[in-house]
């Protein structure tokens, strides 16, 4: 490999000059540099491992801090989200030098409004600020963040606010009149899916991920229903269009299930299913309960036909064993 | 290899033929010479895109001389795989997403090329496609980067990756209380 200096796309800041060694061989296991590859990579890492890499070794740490490009786009998730704190996050954003754009705390309990307004102060061009289940933000504190970056004449298109607490219509008002909408705003339908629930993070085109739900009034994530005869019917639709207290979604495929239907489908885990996405399942051998797809690592005994028990079941078994064992 | 027609043969009949030929030829650093199908090459480097529209594709071997030969083979598996696999923007159209990263997961067969590579080659491959600027290529070998660094301590990182840790004492421990937030149990 021949050392050049005349590359097609300038890499972030040059790494320490790539060992150059003949052909294939060239990685960098006789000086112990960082590969070349591996500083491309850091814009690919999540911030974990993002700060994992910074104290590996020097030559990483430099090019992880020298990068304001690397922190434009800051997301914080779990397992570091229960421990980032104020200071620590306004450290982070404090990378990007006033260029951060999208912000993503997914449940982070200990930002409070302070700290995210100050941060918003320093980084004026947020256009997504993504702030699910933080629940030491508060829907005041969340709508003079969002007017400072209005006022600033940013560009904040994009919210997630689900989970934050004692949100009111009167907030989700403020807030909709402050963002910019793109021309396009369509309203798509929202589908239930666990994984809104898991990852935190509705990713989708919606400007504001929460609505007032139809039934209760309150300011939550607001499901359609995927079932389209359910849709069709106008009238079924609007009941049965609601949050997730108010109307029982199967986990699977995101319909709506009715009470009687719910007593009928058990399940060895506490989600719910509707009939149909229940019946294909495999069921618990002692108990007939099926686990959904979710929580099927849970099965036990797990023969290779297929065959399980649930946790439940197992863990009655033991018991009575082991009640037998003491007397 | 074709030996060269010679230069003398006029350049206007050398640039019609190379146009008719729907492969170019790309020569790595140690001289192989390896054959792509030049829709895909244009497709998917923007760098051999600019040459073949600018006409500097060498129909002897376009030399790359940043590349070497396992490298090169690789990208051009990769060129050719990519072009025989079901366009990717039809699999992932529905309405919802629910990714954290803006970046789309690799596909199943992205997956399981980089996958079966050594370590030295998925860093060689890295090279090759930014020099090249095959962003996708790019994308998929360094998220496979990330996923290899994915919840290892910075002391599994350095024997994975064969880094040297050269911080001071004193470092370390300003490191530490950094980041001491974040790492406080490990």
């Amino acid at each position: 490999m021949l050392p050049t200096t005349a590359t097609a796309s300038a890499p972030p800041p040059p790494p320490p000059p790539p060992a150059a060694g003949a052909g294939a061989s060239a990685s960098a296991s006789a000086s112990g540099e960082p590969h070349a590859a591996l500083i491309l990579a850091l814009g690919h890492m999540r911030l974990r491992e993002l700060l994992a890499c910074a104290r590996a070794c020097r030559g990483l740490r430099e090019a992880v801090a020298g990068d304001p490009l690397l922190w434009r786009r800051l997301v914080v998730e779990p397992p570091l989200s229960n421990r980032i704190t104020d200071e620590a996050l306004l450290a982070l954003a404090d990378r990007a030098r006033g260029t951060l754009r999208s912000l993503h705390l997914l449940g982070c309990p200990r930002v409070s409004d302070a700290g995210l307004l100050r941060v918003v102060q320093r980084n004026p061009g947020v256009t997504e600020l993504f702030v699910p289940k933080c629940t030491g933000l508060t829907a005041d504190g969340l709508v003079k963040i969002i007017q400072f970056l209005h006022e600033c004449k940013g560009n904040l298109s994009r919210v997630r606010l689900h989970g934050i607490c004692r949100m009111t219509n009167h907030h989700l008002d403020v807030i909709n009149s402050l963002i910019c909408r793109s021309s396009q705003h369509d309203a798509h339908a929202l589908y239930y899916n666990h994984r809104v629930r898991e990852v935190l993070n509705t990713d989708d085109g919606r400007p504001i991920d929460v609505d007032v739900c139809p039934l209760c009034r309150n300011v939550r994530l607001v499901f359609d229903c995927t079932r389209t005869d359910c849709r069709e019917v106008k009238d079924v639709w609007s009941r049965c269009r609601g949050c997730s207290f108010c109307v029982a979604r199967c986990e699977t495929c995101g319909g709506c299930i009715d009470l009687e239907e719910l007593g009928e489908t058990g399940l060895a885990c506490s989600d719910f299913l509707c009939m149909d996405c229940w019946l294909k399942l495999p069921k618990c051998s002692t108990c007939n309960r099926p686990y959904c797809e979710r929580h099927s690592n849970l099965k036990e005994n797990l023969s290779p036909s297929g065959e399980f028990t649930c946790q439940e079941c197992t863990a009655f078994a033991t018991s009575f064993e082991s009640l037998g064992d003491g007397d | 290899m074709e030996v060269d027609k010679g230069k003398g043969e006029a350049e206007e009949t050398r640039k019609v033929a190379e146009a008719d030929r729907d492969t170019v030829t790309l020569k790595s650093s140690d001289g192989k010479l390896f054959e792509v199908s030049k829709e895909a090459a244009a497709r998917l480097s923007t760098v051999l895109a600019g040459m073949i529209a600018g006409g500097s594709i060498d129909d002897n071997g376009t030399d790359l001389k940043q590349i070497g030969s396992e490298a090169l083979e690789n990208v051009v598996d990769y060129c050719n795989k990519h072009a025989n696999s079901i366009p990717s923007a039809a699999l992932i159209s529905s309405s919802i997403s629910f990714n954290t990263a803006p970046f789309k997961e690799p596909e199943e067969w992205e997956r399981k090329f980089v996958d079966r590579l050594s370590h030295d080659a998925l860093f060689d491959l890295v090279e090759a496609a930014n020099f090249l600027g095959m962003e996708r290529l790019l994308d998929v070998t360094c998220h496979k980067i990330s996923e290899m660094m994915k919840g290892k301590s910075p002391d599994q990182i350095r024997e994975v990756f064969n880094i040297k840790n050269d911080y001071t004492k004193e470092e370390l421990e300003e490191i530490r209380q950094e980041l001491a937030w974040a790492f406080y149990d490990d």
